[in-house]
């Protein structure tokens, strides 16, 4: 462990990948905190770049981007309650209040507090454990990847992202779109309707930009309110906690850590819904609930908390199994693959400094923010004014030059197009685009292992069932689709929580 | 317009189911589906249509007995969003650079419903030098900035 700890301090202390993490957690934080673009479309925009650069400095920066974001948001919750990422939508309940009553300086240091010792809780998780999973997964044969592939499309669908059906009806979209292209096994061209382009396959890059980044863009413009701060709205000399914050703040910070580092592992659940359901255990175990809603910092440090947590564990399936459990992790699985890395237990093994440097860029990427979130404020609070009808041209900009820039070839860009009217309305019809990135990455995979595993068992699909590994996840598969069957008959309503990154 | 139906699941369903069936059918009738021992390139894509064509079915009978508001949609911001992606793969190629740029932010403002053209013409100056600055220089990029 301790080779592997200096190893990676090692490669995450290299000039390039330091500053590629700064440009990371800066970019992620400026994101969070402006309402309106989200951590997905950031990601998916500079997707292009990284194609530029060497692959751990690429997913350093990808990656400085998704936690930073967590930080960021609560700013915006804070002072104008209105939250810069899904996951911070919790921290406006509690930390509008305090600055109303003149305690922003408070909640804003206090959150910057808590987002670190969440995350720390979350590193030290991820180094304890990862070794162990991935030595355990150099076990897993085709059957108990396709296995485990299936349960993360599953879970994700399940129980994140609205009504389930809908979720897994894009899910098979998105791997009938994987299948497009030159099949792995026998190279006849699939679905590629005679047009050269498509025998390539699709990448992912414009179909993420085109159904994130594109059609976020249509729904937002003209729509997103910009409230402009007032000057003098708080005091930033006001900013040092109370004692009483302190100790208020100890044990939600260990239950929200607790919380969020155990949901971030699990496919389809992220640092949106840990905060969510942090902020509800910390109003069940209070002492004096009628507080929450009123500037209770312990209903504003546990969630905060639980979301950085579960931002740290959620690349513990990603980096060990190449399990993706959201979105922004596909895509950067997505970065790996185009460098020629293979996701999954092997990485560990044979690309050490990739996943040491990316740990411990973690924290690094933490402290800078920790830094950063505290003196710099006041810039933030000026970027909240800068009005959409200017973000919004800049990012199709980036867009279309960073698709171009690869190849220089049109053909992308018209994808970015179709995907990004395709996205919209996905939208409009109330489908959420998540779930088909996470297919469509799987779907090739889990093909291949399917197919892989028939192979070995010469035609028996009982293979799946007959190995333990395997047939112990595909029951917790049908306990989770039971689950949900109940819970839909109860409610009428298959609605799940919103989520998106 | 009927409220007693949930008219976002009717389309939404009957696209995915077509979508779904459309893959089935093509896949059988096109590639080759193998044994079950030996799965050719037709077997996944055929099985994931059946999937996708019933999860389609469902959402669309489901769609039809529930009542919910119609979906609202503006058809102004993705029609000029996408009419600025297209003018700058027309323009890339054939003028370069600064032209595409500048072509992306003008096309872009119109979805505005009062575009600012001043600042928008300011904007696409801008953002010409930065996108040379990251991406010619950055980046290295072959490109030519303007050519006519």
């Amino acid at each position: 462990m301790m080779g592997d700890i200096l190893l990676g301090l090692q490669t995450a202390m290299l000039p390039a990948n330091l500053l590629w993490c700064f440009v990371g957690v800066f970019l992620g934080t400026l994101i969070g905190v402006i309402p309106g673009i989200g951590a997905l479309a950031a990601i998916s925009m500079l997707f292009p770049l990284t194609f530029h650069l060497d692959p751990t400095a690429a997913l350093i920066m990808l990656a400085g981007i998704w936690y930073g974001t967590t930080y960021g948001g609560s700013t915006a919750a804070i002072l104008l309650n209105v939250p810069g990422t899904p996951s911070s939508a919790v921290a406006a309940l509690e930390g509008y209040p305090m600055s109303k009553q003149g305690r922003a300086g408070v909640a804003l240091l206090i959150t910057a507090v808590a987002s670190f010792v969440g995350a720390s809780v979350g590193i030290v998780i991820m180094m304890l454990f990862s070794p162990a999973i991935a030595e355990y997964a150099l076990e897993f044969g085709s059957a108990e990847y396709f296995s485990l592939m299936l349960m993360g499309l599953i879970a994700a669908s399940t129980i994140s992202f609205g009504s389930t059906a809908k979720s897994l009806s894009m899910v098979a979209l998105g791997v009938l779109l994987g299948c497009v292209g030159m099949d792995a096994y026998t190279a006849a061209p699939r679905f590629t309707f005679g047009i050269l382009h498509l025998y390539d396959s699709i990448s992912l890059m414009p179909l993420a930009m085109g159904l994130f980044g594109i059609s976020e863009i249509a729904a937002n413009v003209g729509m997103v309110d910009h409230k402009r701060m007032r000057g003098g709205d708080f005091s930033m000399r006001a900013m040092m906690p109370t004692r009483d914050d302190w100790l208020r703040s100890r044990m939600p910070s260990v239950r929200g850590a607790a919380l969020g580092s155990f949901l971030g592992a699990l496919p389809g659940v992220g640092p949106a819904i840990a905060s969510f359901m942090s902020y509800a255990i910390e109003k069940k175990v209070a002492r004096q609930p009628e507080r929450f809603g009123h500037g209770a910092i312990e209903g504003l440090v546990a969630p905060e908390t639980a979301n950085n947590a579960a931002d740290q564990t959620a690349f513990i399936p990603t980096m060990t199994l190449g399990i993706p459990g959201s979105p922004s992790m596909a895509i950067m699985l997505g970065v790996l693959m185009m460098q020629g890395i293979a996701p999954g237990p092997t990485l560990l093994r044979d690309h050490p400094e990739l996943f040491w440097g990316l740990v411990m860029s973690f924290w690094i990427g933490n402290i800078l923010l920790l830094i950063i979130n505290i003196p710099l404020i006041g810039l933030w609070v000026r970027m909240l004014s800068v009005p959409y009808r200017l973000l919004y041209p800049s990012i199709l900009v980036f867009v279309c030059m960073g698709v171009y820039s690869i190849g220089n070839s049109t053909a992308d860009v018209w994808l970015v197009l179709i995907f990004g009217v395709s996205g919209y309305l996905m939208r409009v019809l109330d489908f959420s685009p998540a779930p088909l990135i996470l297919g469509f990455v799987l779907g090739p995979m889990m093909e291949e292992y399917f197919r892989r595993a028939m192979l070995v068992s010469r035609g028996d699909p009982m293979i799946f069932v007959e190995r333990p590994v395997s047939a112990t996840i595909l029951a917790c598969i049908c306990a989770l689709v039971l689950w949900q069957v109940a819970q839909a008959l109860r409610h009428r309503n298959g609605v799940g929580v919103g989520e998106t990154p | 317009m009927s409220m007693k139906r949930d008219h976002r699941d009717v389309v939404g369903g009957l696209l995915m189911g077509g979508i779904g069936v459309f893959s089935a059918i093509y896949a059988f009738t096109h590639y080759d589906l193998g044994r079950v021992s030996k799965l050719g390139p037709g077997a996944f894509p055929a099985a994931m249509g059946v999937i996708l064509a019933v999860l389609g079915g469902f959402i669309l009978v489901s769609g039809l007995v529930r009542a919910a508001s119609p979906p609202s949609f503006r058809l102004r911001p993705i029609l000029c969003v996408s009419a600025a992606l297209a003018a700058f793969t027309l323009i890339i190629g054939r003028f370069g650079l600064v032209p595409a740029v500048s072509a992306v932010v003008l096309v872009a403002a119109v979805a505005e419903q009062k575009p600012h053209w001043r600042e928008a013409v300011l904007l696409a100056a801008v953002l010409s030098v930065a996108a040379i600055a990251v991406f010619k220089f950055g980046l290295g990029m072959e490109i030519p900035l303007a050519d006519w």
